[in-house]
């Protein structure tokens, strides 16, 4: 292979030994330089990492995913026509950009658990699109569907929890229903990640240790004190309602494939101006 | 006799002596090979405790299994009254129960050698440890007093039948409900990926808790998603009706996690 020159004025040199060989391995080091350079200048166009001690997620292609999700529900629901599709998608596709910039500015001057969900944010957006374009029992509907979701996510996270104390303490069949309710009302169950608890023990939401104190008896409080417990850790990235066991569970027409070229498409957008 | 001590005598003498001098040395070399250390493994009974009793040393794992045994009792008692009679009776009997385990925990322990063992004989005991410990492992975690156990049985005696039928029936409704609740969040999990509607959710959970049998109580071993979702693989004919043509694919992607499943 002929070293490739830097500049037409170069002429190399009959015989000088190694030093031959320097201009080729500039001329490489160079042509490797800008390769490298223009893979990641587009990766950082690709995949936003937002970096927050050990938080590093590729936060648009989530986002992208969380949207899409989202407006497959709303057509699952509104059935709507071509325009109103395209106008709801379009108004999710934004509202992801929009929420990407937030979450790169909290990065910089917010702790990761006083950041407001993804999900609520995009659902709280879709509902007002939604009342925007459909009809009022349409709007009404899709609403209800919401609420549903809401408040079974929260019975079932509430339902792990009282499962993992009867672990621990058994409970009557009527202590269990006794002590959902109330579990369901605290913050830490409202602001559990379901999915990804029920996957792994350390991230259930148990209940403060004075929380516990008022939902168990004296025989079972002493009981659950003398025992070993998970330790709460629940990263910000959950907050996607992913992991590595789920992520390959997509709705229908959100694959990767669609993410990755929506991603290609706006490689050439600025994301922040 | 004599030898004339000629130029080329000396000369193949001198070779000799280097030769044997190069093989001494390539004896040494393979003595040092042979003399070099064996590798050791600190392996104590307490690493052997953790193994088995999920980071617990016995003496905590025993004491997890007499509190367990007392909420079991406080549980019975809940269902129907126990005279103190009755009451002390079980106790005993779980006590035995907790007695046999560990005293069959402890003589398989002895059958092993801990401490600072070659790294050779460990690799070749511990698989042997490890398949051994697993039926006590699997006893421990499901709990010593249930069917099959002295304390079981011991209710079966001592109880009026009615009694003994109206407490099998509270147990079974504690059962009913902790599975409801796994099931219920099996299907929030799929509805996070895959958005489910009011019908859809309250189908899906109707069908598997009519058409399968409860999970016992989930022992927190591993990830309770995986447990409950071969129950979803039991029930996938009538499932399937729930979903959309396009949605039944990435219901059943959800169903095949199961296969992650540790063996």
């Amino acid at each position: 292979m002929r070293p490739l020159p830097v500049n037409s004025n170069y002429k190399p040199p009959a015989y000088q030994g190694k030093s031959r060989n320097m201009p080729k391995l500039a001329t490489y080091l160079f042509i490797v330089t800008c390769v490298i350079t223009s893979i990641l200048s587009s990766t950082a166009f690709a995949q936003v990492n937002v970096a927050r001690g050990r938080v590093a997620i590729p936060l648009e292609r989530k986002l992208n995913e969380l949207s899409q999700r989202e407006v497959f529900f709303v057509n699952k629901i509104c059935k709507p026509n071509q325009t109103q599709q395209q106008q709801i998608s379009e108004s999710a596709s934004e509202k992801a950009k929009e929420m990407q910039k937030m979450y790169l500015e909290y990065s910089k001057n917010r702790a990761p658990a006083t950041w407001p969900r993804p999900q609520a944010v995009m659902l709280e957006h879709l509902q007002d699109a939604v009342a925007a374009t459909f009809s009022p029992a349409v709007s009404k509907a899709y609403n209800n569907e919401i609420a549903a979701r809401k408040q079974a996510n929260l019975t079932a996270t509430a339902s792990i929890v009282t499962n993992l104390i009867d672990s621990q303490v058994l409970l009557s069949h009527d202590e269990i229903d006794t002590l959902e309710a109330k579990i369901s009302e605290f913050d830490t169950t409202k602001n559990a990640t379901l999915p990804v608890a029920f996957l792994y023990q350390h991230m259930i939401p148990i209940p403060t240790a004075q929380n516990m104190e008022s939902l168990l008896s004296n025989r079972q409080h002493t009981l659950w004190k003398t025992q070993k417990h998970p330790n709460y850790n629940q990263p910000w990235v959950n907050y996607f309602n992913s992991n590595d066991f789920l992520s390959s569970i997509l709705p229908p027409g959100v694959g990767a494939d669609v993410i990755n070229r929506k991603l290609e498409n706006r490689r050439d957008q600025p994301l922040v101006k | 006799m004599f030898t004339v001590i000629t130029f080329r005598t000396i000369s193949l003498r001198l070779s000799a002596a280097l030769l044997a001098l190069h093989l001494v040395q390539m004896g040494r070399a393979e003595a040092q090979v042979v003399a070099k250390p064996v590798r050791v493994i600190n392996y104590s009974a307490e690493n052997f405790d953790r193994l088995c009793f999920r980071n617990m040393v016995a003496t905590a794992a025993r004491e997890k299994a007499q509190r367990m045994l007392n909420a079991k009792t406080a549980l019975t008692e809940s269902s129907v009254k126990l005279t103190p009679e009755q009451k002390s009776q079980l106790l005993l009997a779980g006590e035995i129960d907790i007695q046999r385990f560990f005293a069959a925990f402890e003589e398989m322990k002895s059958w092993w050698k801990f401490g600072s063992i070659p790294q050779d004989f460990f690799s070749e005991q511990f698989p042997k440890m490890r398949a051994a410990a697993m039926p006590l492992m699997e006893r421990y975690q499901a709990g010593l007093h249930d069917e099959g156990s002295l304390f079981h049985k011991t209710k079966v005696m001592i109880l009026a039948p009615a009694d003994f039928q109206t407490m099998e029936d509270f147990a079974q409704q504690r059962k009913r409900k902790l599975y409801r609740n796994m099931v219920r969040a099996t299907v929030a999990a799929l509805d996070a990926r895959l958005p489910l509607t009011m019908q859809q959710r309250e189908s899906v959970i109707t069908t598997v808790l009519e058409n399968t049998t409860e999970l016992d109580p989930h022992n927190y071993n591993e990830p309770m998603l995986f447990i409950v979702l071969p129950k979803f693989k039991e029930v996938e004919p009538q499932l399937k009706p729930l979903f959309s043509q396009d949605e039944w694919p990435v219901v059943q992607r959800f169903i095949n996690l199961a296969g992650l499943r540790k063996r």
